[in-house]
């Protein structure tokens, strides 16, 4: 497994409720400006940005500039670490269990 | 769910696998290396050092020999290790659950339905396999 800073952060992004709910807006669309994500929350629009920034550490979300605005479109691809890290516990305490068991009925 | 549930079956008394699940130096027989203690509250480290892997844990749940649970923090990933146990016969099973690995996210994807064009595909791998 590696475990580079991006990684760490892709769990970090996704720990909080707010950025769990800016994925799932931005999962309902190709492609949304700030103006248009803002009003779905209590925040004002400097905290959705800062929230949105995280997401974008992490390759969460992308943003492209379209004349005045920023349009933020979602990238699934690193959830695909958290799946890597649960396949990686499944293999591991499949693994100890057969020590367990060898020192269990030994 | 993305959570992981696993059942294991050992031919030995409930009480021998609880003290290996609970014993410090039985645990790094098996598991790995660590300051474990079962004391609700009491905070240790597994470490292994061969894969550079420390896992912070704060013990959670003792209730001797039925249920052990513990937080398992090891890099990027905050999870609950549980450990269920019940003894038939000369038969303990053991079931464990690790719960946290952001399921809820995964669900999100659900629901989305269109612009996807050009990363359906990871999307798709996404919701499936988690």
């Amino acid at each position: 497994m590696n475990t580079t800073h991006q990684k760490h952060d892709v769990f970090v992004a996704i720990a909080d409720p707010s950025r769990r709910k800016l994925i799932r807006l931005l999962a309902g669309a190709e492609e949304l400006p700030l103006h248009e994500l803002t009003p779905h929350f209590q925040m004002g629009r400097t905290a959705v940005s800062k929230h949105l920034a995280i997401l974008k550490d992490a390759d969460l979300v992308t943003n492209r500039k379209v004349g005045r605005e920023t349009k933020y479109r979602l990238n699934p691809a690193p959830l695909q670490e958290v799946k890597d890290w649960l396949a990686y516990y499944e293999k591991f305490w499949n693994e100890r269990a057969i020590l367990l068991k060898n020192i269990l009925e030994e | 769910m993305a959570d992981l549930s696993l059942d294991f079956e050992f031919k030995s008394p409930i009480k021998k696998v609880w003290a290996a699940l609970t014993n410090s130096d039985t645990l790094a027989q098996w598991v790995m290396k660590n300051n474990f203690k079962p004391i609700v509250g009491y905070k240790c480290q597994f470490q292994n050092e061969e894969i550079g892997l420390i896992v912070d844990s704060e013990v959670l749940v003792v209730d001797e020999p039925n249920k052990l649970s513990y937080t398992w923090v090891g890099g990027p990933v905050n999870t609950i290790v549980t450990w269920t146990l019940k003894q038939e016969g000369e038969t303990t099973y053991l079931h464990l659950e690790q719960t946290g690995f952001e399921n809820e996210n995964v669900q999100a994807f659900n629901g989305a339905k269109y612009g996807w064009a050009y990363k359906i595909e990871e999307l798709k791998k996404v919701i499936e396999e988690m």
